[in-house]
């Protein structure tokens, strides 16, 4: 498993560090936790996150989590054509953020699932400086966490999304 | 002028005499090679001709210098040459008027050159200024007839008068003929000084007339068209504003002498120095220079502001992407410290706090001061950039009122300007208008009435003056006075020939002045010497004797200036064989053939008689007659060794000299 130091470039060691995805894998955990009344599956966010990170993604996903996954994805080509790709990049930051989340009680692991954890109170001042785009990456990881703790059969999610684990 | 004497000098001094007697049939008689030949060339060479033109020989060698002693009126002239070395041309001469004696050969030394010579003896034997003008369209120069065209009537040589195709000496060298034909008239006396004086006169005459006609025309032009003139000047003067516009009454036309009048005070003003303004000039300059100096910085600013635009924008997102790593970074702020010991849910082995997970968070942590440095420092670029555009923009704010006060200006200036221009255009104008007064003023002729008349009758004088010198002038006249005159000598010539019973000499014979032959008035039509229609041998020497007899007497008659003497080389040299050269025998000829020529010394010898010593003839020949008028004319005899040049001057020095170069006939070659 690779660690951040053999990250060295710094473009992607700040966008996709690890605490900012651990943000983020908390508030997709939490919502899954609600509407699925369990943890996460730990393979879904090699999935999620991607999803979250990718601008034109976010801006095309439903509105409401109970809309039909399969049917988004069929009228939705072009967002699983890179797909593949941006999943397979990110992997290894997801990993690390996993981990760290978890040693940093920001997530609980309960077997092979997921379970929210804390986060600490927001400093002052934080949201002034939080840009749309970061929010904007939240918003849809908390939205992604209630979609897919709507799907009946996690398992095949990955496939339905045309990766595999 | 006739010959008294010819004088030759050898080189050592020695001189040989020939004496000949004036007024007199002269003859020498000789064999042939005896130098009878030589003295045609010899007696023109001390008359002025530039060589001696004697054969290479015994007298070139011999002869030092040639003289002549000639007799002019009651005058001697001494006239001698040096020899030439080959065949270069001789100017030396030497003239001594009225010798006492004759000079010593120690004597002898040029004081002259041959064509000052000619020129003294044109004039001691009596030819004044003449002058034959060609008339128009021929390409000749006026000839002057001078002393050597006297020479034409003085000498027969040989091979000139036994020859049918010639009648005068030298015919027939080039050029010659035409001077013959130019001079005759002069010499006739057809023509003479006062024709070059009333020349002279035409000339002055019509410049006179010329310029008094100009005079004329352009009064009489001014008398007719003066007031147009004037007043159109004044009303250009006043255009120009140069006289007042109400000088002139315009109710009353004014007169020529008001309008003049008028126009010469405008030209007597004077003139006022003119407006130099040039600092409009150079004010005008600075300003285009700074305006242009000014859009150059405008366009500058433009450029260093577009400039700081573009990296605005690029800080821009620079910053934005900044703010972006920031935030996520800080995320941190989020998370826990504590750690946990846990298992990693992806590869199941077990988390220890510390290791690469403490490093992950540190990491994280020094990411977010890295970035927030970097923030940090591009926002303090901002403001730096800020104020460089807001100095640009002032500070082309500042240029654009310049700008606009520099074009104000300008209009300002070219308005100024253009006034200026326009003020020198107008004095220019005045001074143009001035100068064309001034000149009209300064040509006018203003004559009163009574001048015009005066100058009408004294053009009218000269006209009739000029056309009646034309008339005398005529050439028409001049030819008709030279037939006139050569009527008289063929009156003279037709009786001569008539005694020695010439061919055709009944019919009347003629000298022909244009084709200078002889020709026969025959029933049948002219007969021309020249052409061959008149027989040979005496006709020949006949008629040439003949012609030249009467012309003498002519001249004579009329005073004419020609030398009164006439060379004549071997008259009987018709009657040989033209093949025969050397050793001519005269008694070789037939009886007739003597006779025949006898009978041409008698007539030469009864001409001269009657002329009582006006003419003397010198004739050279083989012939020796035994009669005693004959044996009285005879002054040398060149026969059995005595010749023109002494047989002891052909051994030059005392001691020996190659016989072979000289022409004696009994030489042997050792």
């Amino acid at each position: 498993m690779s660690t951040l130091s053999e990250i060295s470039a710094s473009d992607e060691m700040a966008l996709f560090n690890p605490a900012f995805l651990a943000i983020l894998l908390h508030a997709a955990i939490s919502e899954h936790e609600k509407v699925a009344g369990r943890g996460i599956e730990v393979h879904l966010p090699f999935l999620l996150v991607p999803l979250a990170l990718h601008q034109p993604t976010r801006m095309d996903l439903p509105s409401k989590s109970t809309a039909q996954m399969q049917k988004w994805i069929r009228e939705n080509p072009r967002h699983i054509s890179g797909l593949h790709k941006r999943a397979v990049s990110l992997r290894p930051f997801v990993a690390i953020a996993i981990r760290f989340a978890s040693l940093r009680g920001v997530i609980r692991v309960e077997g092979t699932l997921l379970r929210e954890g804390a986060l600490k109170r927001r400093p002052r001042g934080y949201a002034d400086q939080e840009t749309d785009d970061a929010r904007a990456c939240q918003k849809a990881a908390r939205f992604l966490g209630r979609w897919f703790g709507r799907q009946p059969d996690p398992a095949t999610l990955l496939a339905i999304w045309g990766l595999r684990p | 002028m006739q010959i008294e004497r010819l004088v030759l000098y050898s080189h050592i001094g020695e001189m040989r005499l020939v004496e000949f007697r004036l007024g007199e049939l002269n003859v020498i008689t000789g064999a042939s090679q005896t130098g009878k030949s030589s003295l045609t060339s010899i007696f023109r060479y001390c008359l002025g001709s530039s060589k001696p033109d004697v054969p290479v020989g015994a007298i070139s060698q011999s002869v030092a210098w040639y003289a002549l002693l000639v007799r002019i009126g009651d005058r001697s002239l001494f006239l001698a040459r040096p020899t030439s070395v080959g065949e270069a041309e001789v100017s030396a001469a030497l003239l001594v008027v009225e010798p006492s004696r004759l000079p010593r050969f120690e004597e002898l030394q040029p004081n002259t050159t041959a064509a000052e010579l000619r020129q003294y003896l044109a004039s001691a034997i009596g030819i004044e200024e003449n002058l034959n003008v060609p008339t128009i369209g021929q390409t000749r120069r006026a000839l002057a007839a001078d002393f050597v065209h006297s020479l034409y009537y003085c000498f027969q040589g040989q091979g000139e008068i036994a020859n049918p195709e010639i009648l005068f000496h030298r015919q027939n060298r080039e050029w010659q003929a035409q001077a013959i034909r130019d001079t005759l008239p002069y010499f006739l006396g057809a023509q003479g000084i006062d024709e070059l004086r009333q020349r002279q006169l035409l000339t002055e005459r019509r410049r006179e007339l010329r310029r008094a006609e100009q005079l004329l025309a352009q009064a009489e032009a001014e008398e007719a068209e003066g007031i147009d003139r004037a007043g159109a000047l004044l009303l250009e003067a006043q255009e120009v504003e140069l006289v007042e516009a109400d000088g002139m009454d315009g109710s009353d036309p004014p007169t020529v002498q008001a309008a003049r009048a008028l126009l010469q005070t405008v030209v007597d003003r004077p003139i006022e120095p003119g407006d130099e303004n040039d600092t409009i000039g150079a004010g005008f300059e600075n300003a285009r220079l700074e305006l242009a100096s000014l859009r150059e910085r405008a366009r500058e600013i433009a450029t260093e502001l577009q400039g700081l635009e573009d990296f605005s924008e690029v800080a821009l997102g620079y910053e934005s992407e900044l703010n972006e790593h920031h935030t996520r970074l800080a995320s941190i702020g989020l998370i826990p410290d504590g750690h946990q010991s846990t298992d990693c849910p992806i590869c199941g082995t077990s988390i220890e706090p510390g290791g690469p997970n403490t490093e992950d968070h540190s990491r994280v942590l020094r990411e977010l001061s890295a970035v927030a440095r970097r923030l940090e420092l591009a926002g303090r670029d901002r403001p730096r950039v800020e104020r460089a555009r807001a100095e640009l923009l002032a500070e082309r704010e500042t240029i654009r009122v310049r700008i606009s006060e520099l074009n104000q200006t300008l209009s300002a200036l070219a308005q100024t300007n253009e006034l200026v221009s326009r003020e020198r255009h107008r004095v220019n104008v005045q001074s143009y208008v001035r100068g064309k007064i001034a000149q009209y003023l300064g040509s006018l002729v203003h004559l009163e009435a009574s001048e015009l008349v005066q100058l009408r009758s004294s053009t009218e004088e000269l006209r009739a003056s000029v056309e009646s010198i034309e008339a005398s002038l005529d050439p028409a006249l001049i030819r008709s006075r030279v037939e006139s005159a050569i009527a008289q000598v063929n009156r003279k010539v037709t009786s001569l020939a008539q005694s020695l019973n010439l061919e055709h000499s009944e019919d009347g014979v003629r000298i022909d002045p244009n084709r200078l032959t002889v020709v026969a008035d025959t029933e049948s039509g002219p007969a021309y010497l020249d052409a061959g229609q008149i027989g040979s041998g005496l006709n020949w020497v006949g008629y040439h004797l003949a012609a030249y007899l009467a012309l003498h007497d002519y001249f004579i008659t009329r005073q004419r200036p020609v030398p009164r003497f006439i060379l004549i080389d071997q008259p009987s040299q018709a009657f040989f064989p033209a093949d025969r050269q050397s050793g001519a025998n005269f008694d070789d000829l037939t009886d007739t053939d003597r006779e025949n020529t006898k009978s041409l010394y008698r007539l030469m010898y009864d001409e001269v008689v009657r002329h009582q010593g006006a003419l003397q003839l010198i004739a050279l020949d083989h012939a020796d007659f035994e009669d005693d008028w004959y044996q009285n004319c005879v002054v040398e005899r060149w026969r059995d060794g005595e010749a023109l040049i002494p047989p002891s001057w052909l051994v030059p020095e005392e001691n020996h000299q190659e016989p072979g170069a000289r022409e004696d006939t009994d030489t042997d070659s050792p």
